[in-house]
This record gives structure tokens, C-alpha cells and sequence, in this order.
């Protein structure tokens, strides 16, 4: 009988005896391979662990002389394997000689495995050396780069180009917007006043439904609070063993000081580390994050996947090449600062298997840790606390479709990647996938956990993300819109008009406002002739009503946004709203110029401006979600 | 969550609540339009009527128009079918009335109790009075009691769900009656009773918030279109205290009448709950206390009110605060003492109304018992008569209005404030055919000497009552 790998690790003095009881009394406890779990808790080396495992099964132990195996590898046997049977089978075709086939093995003892190479390889035996999973993954991004690659970036587009934002403007999509301004044109040359006039009124009556939309949102976002059911008491004391393995996907990029606090935020998650799969994704040319996420030595079932330069240089084409390597049935992404709260990963399992099966994903509420860090994050803070936790909230209960948030989007793998993962070419990949899933009959629900991130503190920095964020809304309106028949057959018209509301009419507000803003205060304050004509009687009261309740609307919800989180402080910044609008038009300016210009360009966000700004109050880490 | 919720709103799904609603609604119309047949009518509903007919064919919204020292939900509340001024009170008296018998029915405990305050929410006099007669006065009431009932929920809760309807709500009642700004300030003493003081701020800034933002965007439309917001809120003010304590004290014994019973039965509430100290220490007590305050900071702020049909609050404010209550005091064992108590406070309604000091209160008592009666507006219809559609008119819209509500259409009108008002003063025969005065004076006939009007100008009185006269030209423009 061979050796259990804790006595191999024992004798050979890799593993202390005390380590060894305390790593099986959380065997006992939560079940989970013994050799994961002295991994993932950093008893033992990785490499040491292997190895143990290649004695178990006596086999060679391939680690050491990995770059000859390399050299040896045989590409043309490699087509006739995909490098997604490779992942799942965690192992790797070497060559073959005579009816013999070489495999490097992460995972030794799987007869299926060995099954599985037999019957592909039409051999009579398989001979394993075994390597880390470590060496597998190096492998296949070795070998399978430029399809992996492709696959990211270029996955979606070729499977359906109409989802893909690759092309900004369909040719229909021109045509039509020609006749549009050449209809504008027309009416203006032959009844200026009027077409001014009814222009103006039409921008009035959009903002008066989309008033009232987002009202509604907000009263039904409201009730959740009251209606929703956490989950009981015993599905967080269940059985580990039974619970799935958990990807967490983490793109960074040139993050090398976010590093420890995000190991040390994955950490505190309530679940078992041996279910988890974290996976770091970096950008090739980032060698500065790599070298930082090595020295904080991470636990063992961390993986740091390292993409390949290409373009676009897109947090969406990191996920999707993380996507690639995912071995969890479930995912959640994260990004390098943010703090989720410790029991997120298993309120989403709750909520997925209590849900209809056609949800693919749960979106946490996100906010902010340096809510108190200015005046700009004071109004962020208010605004995500008002979108996370009532608009979304209200999308949900009204089986609306759900933009997702940046972060903290809680997938199903395989229906993730059915749909096509995210589109690299959208600036707001999430809210895409949010409206794809939609398009494509999945429902997305929402979860009551939060994610802290790390509030944009600078002006110029916040309207660059924020002007990448409306591009998208806009981009993501474009694809949509390309079949707008055939779209509103597949959502229906509830949902149709709630997509063309959320995402197309959120900027057009942005466009819209300063000058309706800008046409308003001239007449008040000059009051020119030529402008009075502008606002009949009707228009008048409907512009009054729209200013005056628009705005204390969104006001009071986002009042009542920081109420609920109970950031008491921010109640009465919620005032200084219209100034942060004013920011909103600016960069939806800014957005609607590199949609025309460089449609994707991806405006990197600087983070780690919050330096010294922990998480504002200890309330907000449990605060009763 | 623990489903720790004492009360549950009414459902609004299912067949119910519409059939009721639908119901209700038919049956005030009915009722009100037979009332308005019959000339069971308030004059403040005439005049609003009248004003806002008057608006509809001018051109511009004008102060010669509309009295616009009232609230604006009130004044907005006139322009929604002015010819039938039975519709919209029918309509919010329906869904306030359907909505609080599901209420009743979720929640009251025992069926006698259930019957009684159903009985009591149809056929409460004041209730009847209120959706027939009041136009604002019942969605003063549904404003009153919803945004209430959310504020109870909030007060066990703490939900900001609650705190957000009550902040709407109360906003919007806010905007139909100034005077609500006397409940705020018990409001405010409320939550500082009862909440650390900075706990107690924020709320109180999230539950009067939509009323501060309303009332100043209201301010800002005022400064726009007709006077500076420092004027208005001293005339305002000034309104409040013209119809003050004083000016009433006509009304106190009938208020005295009228609410003599609720006391009584609160002290009796009280009583019961003595065994329950932790109650007198909540916030749900000051609330139970709530409607006493109101009456007095009402009567003070010189709100115009009935009598008799104030108990109506008294009466909704029971029934919502019931469910809190009834734990507390064993609702099932004193089933039939509490509804015995409905039933005698039903009957003493109908007794105040009976001898109400309010001509209007006693002519609705008479008609609910089916006898004839005189209408409180028959002065009005009898000179309404006289007043020519074709004949260009001479009056001050503010003081007049309410005959012109039974003259269709309107005749062409000069009023105060009109660049032509001057004119028809100094030369009445060139301008207009009629000049309605209301007595002892109004914008017209401060103006005017009306001897003049006789002697120079042609004009002879073709009606003349105790308040009102009416003059004609016998020449027509």
C-alpha cells in the first residue's frame, strides 16, 4: 500500500507533525483534498507537494527538468486536443512512441483522465510524469497562446460579430442616423422656431419619463428592503465538502501596492480555501505586479495567469483568457482594491440555488472604503449607494434587464462561457454582459453583500473612468440597437423600453442636460425674446416640473441611498448632487468624442490614491445587508 | 429577515381591492353627484371651480385669477375637472376608503372589531362629509393617514422604505395644507424624544426634507412668475392668522361637541395600556397622542376646518394605529366594549353634525337623513341667475367668484390687476356691461363709488342680497 502523502511530506521533514494535525483537523471539518489544504494554508511548498504526490502514485516527478519535457513536446499531437480538455483534464500530451504516450500529469490517479488520453491518442498505455498544476497551466499558455489569445479578444466577435462592439456603428445604423439628420435638417430649414420648440419638448418629455422610470425604480427598489430574505442561519454551517469549487478572477494591472490588502481581503472570505480558485491576471508587460504578487507569497491555490500583450489592452480580454483557466462552477471577479464582505461567496451560492435556473449571474452591491476621503468621493459613495441598492434592487424585482456593476458579478462558468464571456471592445464589458444575458434569456439577480473599492478621488481621474463608463453605456446601446425589432421580440416590450431607458437614455441625459440647464437659466436670467418663444405655456410647466422634481428626486434618493448604508454624514452632501451631474455631462462629452474618435480606448483609472483611507467605519463592514 | 412586522399594507393584487375601489368610487359618485344636484355645496368649492375655469381660457396663469397664497396641490387640485367638483374627491375618498378596509381586514384580530371599523370607515358622517363635500379636505386625509401609517412602520422598523414614503407623502401634504408645518415641529419633538439627538437630526432631515425641497422650489416658481419669495411667506403667515383662534371661537363649542367622545376613549386607551410602561416610552405613544397637538396648532394656525367632520382624523388615526395596539391590550378580550365604543362615537358624529354652527354641516345632515334642505349655496345660484354670459363683466375674481359658478360660459371679465381694470373703474359704461360687488368690500368696490356707478354711468342693481350686488348696464358693449 503506497504511502499517504502526509507521512511522505513528514518524513521528509517538509511537514511539521503539528501542522500535519491541524491541516487534517480541517479535512475533518470541511472536507477537501488533504495535500490542497497544507497547500492553500502554506505548510507546504507546491512544488514539495508534488512531489509527495509523484511518490504516492511512484511515479517521476517531471517538475525539475520541465524545459526538456518542453522541448520534447510534439505540436502536431497537440491539434488534436483543445486546450480546454487539456485545463479540465490538468494534464498534458508530451509524445508518442510506438503505442506509448508521455502525459505530464497535474492530477495522477484519474483513470478518467487516463481513459480520456487512451481512446483521443489511440495508444495502448499512457505513461505519466507528473508536474504542478503550476507547470500545466505554463504549458498550455505556451503552446495554446495564440489560440487562447484569439479566443479572448477575438472569441465573441467571431462567434456572433452582432453582440461585439468591435464595430462601433452598423451600416443600417449610419443609414438610418444620415436620414435622421437629414430629417433634423430639413425640418430646422423649413420651420426653425418650431423644430427648436419641439425639439426642446421632446428632450422635456424624455426627461419627465425617465424621471418617473427611475422613480419607479426606486419606490419597488425600496420595498426590497423590506421583502427580501436573507439566507437561514444553516446554509452558512453546511456541509464544506459539498460546496463548489469558487473561482475568483482578479485583473491587475500595474497594482504592485494593492497586492497584500487584496490577499489579505481573499482571505477573510467565509469559505473554504481548498474550494477556492483565485486567479491573478496580468498583463505581460506588467512585470512590477508580477514581482510584487510573488514576494507576498499568496496560498497555494492562487494561480497568476500572465496575458499575452495584445490589443485591446482590455480588463474584458483578461477575463476571458481568465475565463479559460476557470476550474470553479461558479466565478466572481474581483478588482486588486476592493474588500468584499467575507460571507459574498455564500450568499451567491444561496441565492443561485434558490433561484430559477436561468439566472447566470448575482451582482453584489459595491461602495466605497474612502467615502470620507473628499468631496468627490463623498458624492461617488452617494451615487453607488443609491444605484446598488435601490436602482438594481428595482431592475430586479421588475425583471428588468441589469447592467452589472464593474466588480463582484457572481457568474455560472458554463453559461458564462456560452454566452461569449465579455466583449473587450465595450468600455463597459459588464454592463454589456448584463444586457447580452438578457438578450439571450438569462435573468441576473442581485445579492445583499457589499464589495468596498476604493472611491475615485480626483477630478480629472473620476471623469475619465466616468467618460469609459458612458462610452460604454453608449457602445452597448449601439449593439443592441442593431436589430431593435428583433431585440424587442426577444426581451419584450417591458424590458426592451427599460434597456432603451437605462442605457441609452442615461446618456443622452448627460448630453441633454447642460444645454436644456444652459437654455433655462438664459431665459431666467435675460429672458431674450427669441428664447420665450422657445417655452410655450405646456413646455414651460413640463421644464419647471422637470427641474424642480427631477432634481429633487434624485436628491432625495441619494439621501436616502446613504440613510440606508447609514453614512450619516453624507445625508446632507446629497445637496450638492446637481454639481456632480455637472460632471457627469462633461464626461459624457468626453465619451461621446472617443466613441467617434477612438472608440476603444481604454482609460485606465489610477488607483491607490486613497492611501492612508481604510475602510471609513466599522459599521460599514457588516452593515445589516 | 425576521418577519417581525406587527401590520400588513393592504395587498393591491387580486380582484378585491379593484371591485372595492371600483365600488366605493360609484357609490360617492352617485351620492355626490345627487348632493351636487341638490346644491349640497361648499362655497371654497365654487370659488376654486370658478377660478380655475377662469385660468383655462385665459392665457396666462395669473394672480388676477387665482388666489395663489394657497398651497400649490390645492390650487393644482382645482384645475382637475372644475365643472365636477364631485369626481376627484370621489375618487381619492374611494381609494383612501378601499384601502383602509383591507387594512382593517388584514389586521383588526376580531370580526366584531372588523365589522365595526368597516362600518365606521362608510358610513362615519364625517367621513361621507368629507368625500362628498371636501375636495382637498379628503386628500388632505388620505395624505394624512398613509403617510401616518408609514411613519408608524418606520417607528417599529426603522426601515428607510417607510421613511421614504413618509417623506413623500408628508412633503406632499405639505403642499396641500401649509398648516401641516405644525405637525412637522411635533414631528421633530417626536424623534428627539425618542432617538439620540444625532441620530434624531438625520432622521428628522430625511423625513422633512421633500417638504423643505418642495415648499422652495414652490418658493422659487412664486419668484418667478408673480412676487418675491419674502412677501409670499409673509402673506402666507398673514392668511394663517386672519382666519385665527379668534375669528373661530364662533366653532368652539361645536369643535368641543364634535371631539368631546375621543378624549374620553384615549384616556380610556391609555388606561388599558398602563400595564405596558415600555409602551409610554416609544415613540408609538406621542403618535397615539398625535391627532390632540394637531387640533390645537390647527385652530391657532386658523385653519378653515369643520367641526364635525375633523373627528374623521381622529377616527383614521384609530384604525391605523390599531394593529399596534391591539397586541397590547388583548384586542380579542375587549372585542366588544371597543366596538360598542365605535358604534356610540359613529352616532355621536352624526349628533354634532346635527348641531353643527356650520350651515353647511347641518344642511349635510339633513340631507343624509333624506329631508329637504336649504343649500348652503343658493344665494349663489339665485344671483347666478342674473349674471349675463354675454355681458362683459366688472369684479374682483378673488372675493366673487363663487356665483359665476353656476354662469356657463363664463362672461369676459376685468379684474384687478388686469392693465384694463383702471380703465373700466374710471369709465365703466365704456368697458362693461355688469359689475358684481361682494359686501362689505372687495378689489371693486373699494374702488368704486358705486352712487357714481348709478347716477353717471347708467348701472342699475338688478340683485341685491346681504353680501352681494349686482349691477347692469342697460346698454351691452
Amino acid at each position: 500500500m503506497p504511502k499517504r502523502i502526509g507521512q511522505i511530506l513528514l518524513d521528509r521533514g517538509l511537514l511539521s507533525p503539528q501542522d500535519l494535525e491541524t491541516a487534517l483537523k480541517i479535512q475533518q471539518e470541511q472536507g477537501g483534498r488533504l495535500g490542497w489544504i497544507l497547500a492553500t494554508l502554506g505548510m507546504v511548498r507546491r512544488v514539495d507537494l508534488f512531489q509527495a504526490l509523484a511518490d504516492h502514485y511512484s511515479l517521476p516527478f517531471g517538475t525539475p527538468r520541465l524545459d526538456e519535457w518542453e522541448q520534447r513536446v510534439d505540436t502536431q499531437l497537440l491539434t488534436r486536443f483543445s486546450a480546454a480538455e487539456l485545463l479540465e483534464k490538468q494534464a498534458f500530451p508530451v509524445r508518442l512512441e510506438g503505442k506509448t504516450l508521455t502525459l505530464l500529469n497535474a492530477y495522477p490517479g484519474n483513470l478518467e483522465t487516463e481513459r480520456f488520453f487512451l481512446e483521443r491518442s489511440q495508444v495502448e498505455e499512457v505513461h505519466s510524469v507528473v508536474i504542478t498544476d503550476l507547470d500545466l497551466l505554463h504549458l498550455v499558455q505556451r503552446f495554446f497562446r495564440q489560440d487562447l489569445l484569439s479566443e479572448s479578444v477575438t472569441g465573441l466577435f467571431y462567434r456572433n460579430p452582432e453582440e461585439s462592439a468591435f464595430l462601433v456603428f452598423s451600416r443600417p445604423q449610419m443609414a438610418w442616423m444620415f436620414v435622421l439628420v437629414a430629417l433634423v435638417g430639413f425640418a430646422f430649414f423649413l420651420a426653425p422656431s418650431f423644430s427648436l420648440q419641439f425639439g426642446v419638448f421632446l428632450c422635456q418629455f424624455l426627461f419627465l419619463v425617465l424621471v418617473g422610470f427611475k422613480f419607479l425604480l426606486s419606490v419597488v427598489g425600496s420595498i426590497d428592503e423590506i421583502i427580501f430574505r436573507e439566507p437561514p442561519r444553516s446554509f452558512y454551517d453546511s456541509d464544506p465538502e459539498a460546496l463548489p469549487v469558487y473561482t475568483v478572477l482578479v485583473p491587475v494591472f500595474k497594482e504592485p501596492e494593492v497586492v497584500e490588502t487584496l490577499i489579505q481581503g481573499l482571505k477573510n472570505l467565509d469559505y473554504p480555501q481548498s474550494k477556492l480558485d483565485v486567479i491573478l491576471l496580468l498583463e505581460e508587460v506588467d512585470s512590477v505586479t508580477l514581482e510584487a504578487a510573488k514576494k507576498a507569497s499568496p496560498p497555494s491555490n492562487w494561480r497568476f495567469l500572465v496575458v499575452p500583450k495584445a490589443q485591446p489592452q482590455t480588463k474584458p480580454k483578461a477575463c476571458n483568457y481568465g475565463l479559460f483557466f476557470a476550474r470553479g462552477k461558479y466565478l466572481v471577479i474581483f478588482d486588486a482594491e476592493d474588500v468584499p464582505q467575507p460571507d459574498q461567496l455564500k450568499k451567491a451560492l444561496y441565492a443561485f440555488e434558490n433561484s430559477d435556473p436561468s439566472t447566470i449571474c448575482f451582482q453584489a452591491a459595491l461602495n466605497y472604503f474612502n467615502r470620507d476621503q473628499n468631496l468627490l468621493t463623498r458624492l461617488f459613495t452617494l451615487e453607488y449607494s443609491y444605484w446598488f441598492d435601490y436602482m438594481l434592487p428595482g431592475l430586479f424585482r421588475l425583471n428588468l434587464p441589469i447592467p452589472l456593476g464593474g466588480t463582484s458579478n457572481h457568474f455560472k462558468v458554463k453559461e458564462l462561457r456560452e454566452i461569449g464571456g465579455w466583449d473587450p471592445f465595450n468600455t463597459t464589458e459588464d454592463a454589456d454582459l448584463g444586457i447580452r444575458a438578457a438578450a439571450q434569456g438569462y435573468r441576473v439577480g442581485i445579492i445583499r453583500s457589499t464589495t468596498f473599492e476604493e472611491a475615485n478621488s480626483q477630478v480629472w481621474n473620476w471623469i475619465r473612468q466616468r467618460s469609459r463608463w458612458i462610452k460604454g453605456y453608449m457602445q452597448t446601446s449601439l449593439v443592441y440597437n442593431r436589430h431593435p425589432l428583433r431585440m424587442l421580440k426577444t426581451l419584450g416590450w417591458k424590458r426592451w423600453i427599460s434597456f432603451q431607458l437605462f442605457i441609452g437614455g442615461t446618456p443622452l441625459v448627460f448630453l441633454v442636460n447642460p444645454i436644456l440647464w444652459g437654455l433655462f437659466f438664459t431665459w431666467l436670467v435675460f429672458n431674450p425674446a427669441w428664447l420665450a418663444a422657445l417655452f410655450s405655456p405646456w413646455v414651460l410647466l413640463l421644464a419647471l416640473f422637470n427641474f424642480l422634481i427631477g432634481n429633487f428626486l434624485g436628491i432625495y434618493m441619494n439621501m436616502l441611498g446613504a440613510f440606508r448604508r447609514k453614512f450619516f454624514s453624507l445625508i446632507l452632501v446629497s445637496i450638492l448632487n446637481p454639481l456632480y451631474w455637472i460632471l457627469h455631462s462633461i464626461a459624457a462629452y468626453k465619451g461621446l468624442w472617443q466613441l467617434l474618435t477612438r472608440p476603444h480606448y481604454w482609460e485606465k483609472t489610477v488607483h491607490g490614491l486613497s492611501r492612508g483611507h481604510s475602510l471609513s467605519s466599522p459599521e460599514a463592514s457588516n452593515h445589516g445587508e | 429577515m425576521e418577519n417581525n412586522r406587527l401590520t400588513h399594507f393592504p395587498s393591491l393584487r387580486g380582484w378585491l381591492f379593484p371591485l372595492l375601489f371600483v365600488a366605493l368610487f360609484l357609490f360617492y359618485l352617485l351620492l355626490g353627484n345627487w348632493a351636487f344636484e341638490n346644491g349640497l355645496l361648499l362655497p371654497q368649492t365654487l370659488v376654486r371651480s370658478v377660478q380655475a375655469r377662469a385660468v383655462s381660457g385665459s392665457s396666462a396663469i395669473s394672480p388676477n385669477y387665482l388666489d395663489f397664497h394657497q398651497p400649490p396641490l390645492s390650487l393644482l387640485l382645482s384645475f382637475v375637472f372644475p365643472e365636477n367638483p364631485v369626481l376627484v374627491p370621489s375618487f381619492s375618498g374611494a381609494l383612501l376608503v378601499s384601502l383602509l378596509l383591507l387594512y382593517v381586514w388584514r389586521n383588526f384580530q376580531t370580526r366584531p372589531l372588523k365589522f365595526m371599523a368597516s362600518f365606521l370607515l362608510v358610513a362615519f358622517p364625517g367621513v361621507l362629509f368629507s368625500i362628498l363635500l371636501s375636495q382637498d379636505f379628503v386628500l388632505f386625509l388620505f395624505l394624512f393617514s398613509v403617510s401616518f401609517y408609514f411613519l408608524l412602520e418606520f417607528s417599529v422598523e426603522e426601515r428607510v422604505f417607510y421613511l421614504f414614503m413618509f417623506g413623500l407623502l408628508s412633503g406632499f401634504l405639505f403642499l396641500l395644507r401649509f398648516e401641516t408645518l405644525y405637525a412637522f415641529a411635533y414631528l421633530v419633538f417626536v424623534f428627539f424624544a425618542f432617538y439620540p439627538p444625532r441620530k434624531a437630526f438625520h432622521y428628522v432631515v430625511s423625513a422633512l426634507f421633500p417638504a423643505a425641497f418642495l415648499f422652495l422650489s414652490w418658493l422659487f416658481v412664486v419668484w418667478i412668475f408673480w412676487e418675491p419669495p419674502a412677501h409670499y411667506i409673509q402673506a402666507i403667515w398673514q392668511d394663517f392668522f386672519a382666519a385665527s383662534w379668534v375669528r373661530q371661537s364662533s366653532n368652539h363649542l361645536s369643535l368641543f361637541l364634535g371631539l368631546l367622545p375621543f378624549p374620553v376613549w384615549y384616556l380610556f386607551l391609555f388606561f388599558s395600556l398602563g400595564r405596558f410602561p415600555e409602551f409610554f416610552r416609544s415613540p408609538l405613544f406621542l403618535i397615539l397622542f398625535f391627532p390632540f397637538p394637531m387640533v390645537f396648532l390647527f385652530l391657532f394656525s386658523g385653519h378653515a376646518f369643520f367641526p364635525s367632520t375633523w373627528p374623521v382624523l381622529f377616527v383614521f388615526h384609530f384604525v391605523l394605529l390599531f394593529p399596534y395596539l391591539g397586541p397590547l391590550f388583548n384586542e380579542k378580550r375587549s372585542t366588544w366594549l371597543q366596538a360598542l365604543v365605535l358604534l356610540f362615537l359613529l352616532g355621536w358624529n352624526f349628533f354634532s353634525f346635527s348641531f353643527s354652527a356650520f350651515p353647511e354641516e347641518r344642511a349635510f345632515c339633513t340631507f343624509i337623513r333624506g329631508e329637504s334642505f336649504t343649500s348652503p349655496v343658493e344665494t349663489y345660484r339665485s344671483l347666478a341667475q342674473k349674471i349675463r354670459s354675454d355681458g362683459v363683466l366688472l369684479l374682483d375674481l378673488q372675493a366673487s367668484a363663487a356665483p359665476l359658478f353656476f354662469v356657463s360660459p363664463l362672461p369676459e371679465m376685468f379684474l384687478p390687476g388686469m392693465d384694463e381694470f383702471e380703465s373700466a373703474l374710471s369709465q365703466p359704461h365704456f368697458f362693461v356691461d355688469q359689475v358684481l360687488v361682494h359686501l362689505p368690500s372687495d378689489g371693486v368696490s373699494q374702488r368704486l363709488d358705486l352712487a357714481w356707478l348709478r347716477q353717471e354711468e347708467g348701472f342699475s342693481v338688478v340683485s341685491q342680497g346681504k353680501d352681494w350686488i349686482l349691477w347692469q348696464s342697460s346698454a351691452q358693449k
